[in-house]
């Protein structure tokens, strides 16, 4: 008998239109899934990781695919939650134009500054991040235009589609789940695109990519220019729903690296990856904050900290290589029970 | 037709200076060989004709053209190829992406590069590459689980994709089974038939002696000689910074 490979078992099982069916069962899921959590608390925790997946997207880019490991994606955040938050509260400008406003002021920012910075290369380009996410910090909070140090409270109207405003969390989340959609569709296809393995071989060896007539320096801009789109327009999100904003909330350098590890433990340069790590950090370090924050003083850090090693410890490429490998030993059990079905 | 001219190049590090005003052309449809013992400047001279090093002095020409501190990138894009010592392929990406990050990137826009596939004739042009250089077999599979062997076949089917005027070998052959260093021979000769120019270092004499026309010879960052396989094989000049006095 023909010994049949896992591509064959993969064919016989009908992969791809199940891929799809699982996909859109998920989509379901979350559609309905406000009408399942009715909690405050609990559906807070939803939209914040669905937010947290739209910010791993965009970090993956520039951080997964490019491997420029950027810690100041606060900044572009900032930028776009006070552009749109500043617009609404002067000019009583509607968040839903704001929103493209900061974006694109944060797409002209992150050229300015990837001029500079993505020359640098590894550690050097990492602590130039963390750099500019302190300056930005220290900045606003010195800049009284945008409120200084206390920030900018957005004026609250009554529920309305027009200034993104609701008594209720489902609004939100139904928001954010549309941009989580639509940045991982856009990453797919990134993935999908010459950009994916021209990044990608960026990533491997710059040299050996410039040697075959890649721009590594436009395609990182580009790269860290998407980032900076995507995060922006989630800064508005974000303002928006918390309805206040500060240097002390947003530029936070523990929110830069919470966004680069739950790529990293999820699986970076891939689209499921910060699905995945979002998934299973957020709820985690919200647990770990609730449970342990006040027993002392950054325990929740330190617990969250080991839980992210022993990941990477256990599975270097993160969440969706361990779900493959799980993927493939069922896949291959499945096709020894058909085949031994077959022998006998 | 020239198809490369190097003129007076000059490289220093700090007290060394590793090219010493060293002149060469290639000829188009020729092959031509750059040798000399280990620490010559021979990779030195690829990496300033490649944009890599900065030269202090001197000038590279492509076609007449003069192509001297571009960058790397635009130098590959002018028409010159590199294929390094040791290879260095993407181990991530798949036999058919290697080949793929070869092609013409000139006239690539954002959009090409954002949101669209290689074209259908891109994919087969590389398919019909990765035949040629005997890797058909292996074209889905991450250029990391091929062989040292097998990785400098798939560069040389990279520089066929790029479709340069002029292929700069280094030690095509260096680390690799005398069955397939036969197979990488056979390669570059029909290449050469179909119109390409190559100058390649190489420290297999067997090798350079068999495949090159011309052969040029660097000691010290200093241009020894140049001339046939023959006339180098005689000189003793050459022998004498190969075997010392």
């Amino acid at each position: 008998m023909e010994v049949m490979g896992v591509a064959g078992i993969e064919e016989r099982l009908g992969e791809k239109p199940r891929k799809w069916a699982l996909y859109v069962a998920v989509l379901v899921f979350l559609i309905c899934l406000p009408l399942i959590v009715r909690g405050t608390y609990y559906r807070h925790i939803l939209i914040f990781t669905l937010m947290y997946i739209v910010l791993a997207q965009a970090w993956n880019l520039i951080g997964g695919y490019a491997g420029q490991i950027a810690l100041g994606n606060t900044v572009f955040f900032a930028i776009g939650a006070y552009t749109s938050s500043i617009l609404l509260e002067r000019a009583d400008l509607t968040p839903w134009v704001g929103m493209w406003v900061g974006a694109f002021l944060a797409v002209v920012v992150s050229l300015a500054l990837g001029f500079v910075v993505l020359h640098l290369r590894g550690h050097y380009f990492a602590m130039a991040t963390i750099a500019l996410g302190e300056i930005a910090r220290l900045s606003f909070s010195n800049w009284r235009f945008v409120g200084g140090a206390q920030g900018i409270s957005l004026p609250i109207h009554s529920p309305s589609l027009y200034y993104m405003q609701w008594a209720n969390k489902v609004p939100y989340y139904y928001i954010i789940l549309t941009m989580a959609v639509l940045v991982t569709l856009l990453v797919h296809r990134l993935h999908n695109s010459r950009f994916g393995f021209y990044a990608k071989a960026v990533k491997l060896d710059e040299v050996a990519a410039r040697n075959r007539g890649i721009n590594a320096f436009r395609l990182k801009q580009l790269a860290f220019a998407l980032n900076a789109f995507i995060t922006a327009l989630v800064g508005t999100f974000y303002a928006q729903y918390i309805m206040y904003i500060s240097p002390s909330s947003i530029l936070l350098l523990v929110m830069s690296i919470l966004i680069a590890v739950i790529a990293i433990v999820g699986g970076v340069g891939t689209v499921a990856g910060p699905i995945l790590g979002a998934v299973f950090i957020f709820p985690l370090t919200e647990f770990l904050r609730a449970e342990l924050g006040g027993l002392a003083m950054g325990l929740n850090y330190i617990l969250f900290g080991a839980a992210a090693i022993f990941v990477v410890l256990v599975e270097p490429f993160g969440f969706v290589a361990l779900v493959s490998r799980i993927r493939w030993s069922f896949v291959r059990r499945r096709g020894e029970v058909e085949l031994g079905g077959a022998e006998s | 037709m020239e198809a490369l001219r190097v003129e007076g190049l000059t490289k220093r590090f700090g007290g060394l200076v590793a090219l010493d005003r060293v002149t060469l052309h290639v000829n188009e449809g020729e092959v031509v060989g750059l040798i000399g013992p280990n620490g010559s400047g021979k990779t030195t001279l690829f990496n300033c004709v490649l944009g890599f090093y900065t030269p202090d002095e001197g000038r590279v020409y492509l076609k007449g053209e003069e192509i001297t501190g571009k960058s790397m990138e635009s130098i590959c894009e002018s028409g010159l190829y590199r294929t390094f010592q040791l290879p260095r392929a993407f181990p991530e990406l798949t036999v058919l992406q290697n080949v793929l990050i070869s092609q013409s990137h000139r006239r690539e826009s954002l959009i090409d590069i954002l949101f669209r596939k290689s074209s259908r004739d891109l994919v087969r042009r590389a398919t019909e590459f990765i035949k040629f250089v005997g890797l058909d077999g292996l074209i889905e599979e991450p250029a990391g689980n091929l062989s040292g062997g097998q990785q400098k076949l798939l560069e040389l089917a990279s520089a066929l994709m790029k479709d340069p005027d002029v292929i700069l070998l280094d030690e095509p052959t260096g680390g690799v089974n005398p069955t397939l260093i036969n197979e990488i021979k056979k390669l570059i000769g029909e290449m050469n038939e179909s119109g390409r120019t190559f100058l390649l270092i190489e420290h297999n004499m067997e090798v350079v002696m068999d495949i090159a026309e011309r052969l040029y010879v660097l000691d010290h960052g200093i241009l020894l000689t140049e001339g046939n396989p023959e006339e180098v094989r005689n000189n003793d000049e050459v022998l004498e910074a190969y075997f010392g006095r």
